[in-house]
């Protein structure tokens, strides 16, 4: 009778182990699909709220078109007492945009785009930055108003114990994130490292990211949800001129992007 | 045998590890590759000629309303960060230098109901008014700052001869564009919002900029 049970078990075990390991590849499959359908889903997302325009199949005409939707863009840029920023990747630079005017232009060390905005059909191109990008979410590892507080001294004695060190003196490490209204996530890191705190900040900005992502895609696959695309802008430049930026850019400011 | 047959299950299991591995790196590349075709008209030479030229004319004239928001006047930008200077005529740069900006000391009175904000504000600003030989009339908070009795507002010490240089420029809201006895705090943040700069460049940037001329501080 034992020994029949034994017999039983014995068939049963490589049925589950089987099955479970068949779920765990359905799972993984699925997994796959989503993340490699995520940009096509993006694109589709984009699509819909744009129309069809004309395009050619002419590199130079391409070229010159996509400059026109430069300079609309900025034409459109709000006309009121704000700074924006704008990226232009063919020149390298970020600049600051204010009433029309660049009032400052710092030389990117790196740019690099994600496959979905390189490959990004011209239509859609056009369409897209042909009128500055809303920032949502704007976050660094620098403070936005390095504000000191200080109790004004009683007598004139207590002034002299009470000096401070401006912000701006002591090296800070700059890593910013700005995230546009239509999910573009613009990542502006400093090019050097120069310290160990920069080094720390850089891991910990890239590995939060990517822990972000990852989770994202587990939770996307577990629950059977759609996995979402961040198409990313990642922008170098030294930490000086990011301080300026960010601390120029109010809230809720305006990106004016331009590539080739 | 069995060596080989070992040797061939890694091999496979190896390759397809790779495999997967590049597939996964590009499968969204690969993806987006198929899914962004579009229709493209195709130009012959001379419907891309005429097209050419209508772009470029384009192109012109938006490059001419664009130009038309630069200042004509000669113009100043400050950074507030790096506390730098730089004097503009058009797209000229005439003198960059450095300055001294606010220190973004929120000062807070002893009987907490009063606090100042020592910072230069950003935006565009515009020269309202000029002055030579200015006299501070010192504010509220210079006494505060400094532990002393605030006096009433026409006091006699209230009012300092020479501290704000030769020169002054006001860009309105009290701030000011002036010179400053502490030379050697130049290039620090630490004004009362003001901007600071030396004898020279104070007398440049005075002698640059009529009224109406435009400041961009950032």
């Amino acid at each position: 009778m034992e020994e029949q049970e034994k017999g039983l078990n014995k068939g049963r075990k490589p049925i589950l182990l089987y099955f479970a390991l068949a779920m765990i590849l359905i799972v993984i499959i699925f997994g796959l699909v989503k993340y490699a359908m995520a940009p096509v889903h993006k694109l589709a997302e984009w699509k819909q709220t744009q129309e069809t325009i004309a395009v050619y199949d002419d590199a130079k005409l391409d070229s010159i078109q996509r400059l026109i939707t430069f300079r609309n863009a900025l034409l459109s840029l709000p006309k009121k007492d704000s700074i924006h920023l704008i990226v232009n990747v063919p020149d390298s630079t970020l600049g600051l945009f204010i009433n029309g005017v660049l009032i400052y232009n710092v030389k990117m060390t790196r740019m690099k785009l994600d496959p979905m905005l390189r490959k990004l059909p011209q239509s859609m191109y056009i369409q897209t930055f042909s009128k500055p990008l809303s920032v949502a979410v704007s976050e660094a590892s620098i403070v936005k108003e390095p504000i000191i507080e200080k109790v004004a001294p009683k007598t004139p004695e207590e002034l002299t114990a009470s000096v401070t060190s401006p912000d701006t003196l002591v090296h800070q490490p700059v890593f910013i994130r700005l995230i546009t209204d239509n999910g573009i996530h613009f990542l502006i890191t400093q090019n050097e490292n120069l310290t160990s705190v920069d080094k720390k900040a850089n891991r910990s900005f890239w590995s939060d990211r990517r822990m972000e992502r990852a989770k994202s895609f587990f939770t996307a696959m577990v629950k059977f949800q759609p996995y979402e695309y961040q198409p990313s802008i990642i922008l170098e430049a030294n930490d000086k001129a990011l301080t300026a930026i960010y601390r120029a850019l109010p809230e809720q400011t305006k990106v004016v992007v331009y590539y080739e | 045998m069995e060596k080989k047959r070992n040797l061939r299950k890694w091999i496979i299991l190896g390759s397809t590890a790779v495999l997967l591995f590049f597939v996964l790196a590009k499968i969204q590349t690969i993806m987006v590759s198929i899914s962004t075709q579009e229709n493209v008209t195709k130009v012959d030479k001379e419907t891309e000629a005429t097209l050419l030229t209508d772009m470029q004319n384009q192109l012109a004239v938006l490059d001419k309303k664009l130009s038309a928001n630069i200042p004509r006047n000669n113009y100043l930008v400050v950074n507030s960060t790096v506390n730098e200077f730089y004097l503009y005529k058009g797209t000229n740069l005439i003198k960059s230098d450095i300055c001294s900006t606010g220190s973004y000391i929120l000062l807070k009175g002893n009987d907490n109901k009063k606090q100042w904000m020592f910072k230069t504000p950003k935006g565009e600003f515009k020269i309202l008014n000029k002055t030579k030989d200015p006299v501070w009339k010192k504010p509220d908070w210079a006494f505060v700052e400094e532990g002393l009795p605030v006096p009433s507002p026409n006091h006699s010490s209230r009012f300092e001869y020479g501290v704000l240089g030769d020169y002054s420029l006001s860009i309105g809201d009290g701030y000011l564009i002036h010179g400053t006895l502490y030379q050697r705090f130049l290039g620090l943040p630490v004004t009362h919002g003001c901007i600071r700069l030396d004898d020279a460049n104070l007398e440049l940037v005075y002698k640059s900029l009529p009224i109406g001329s435009k400041v961009f501080i950032f």
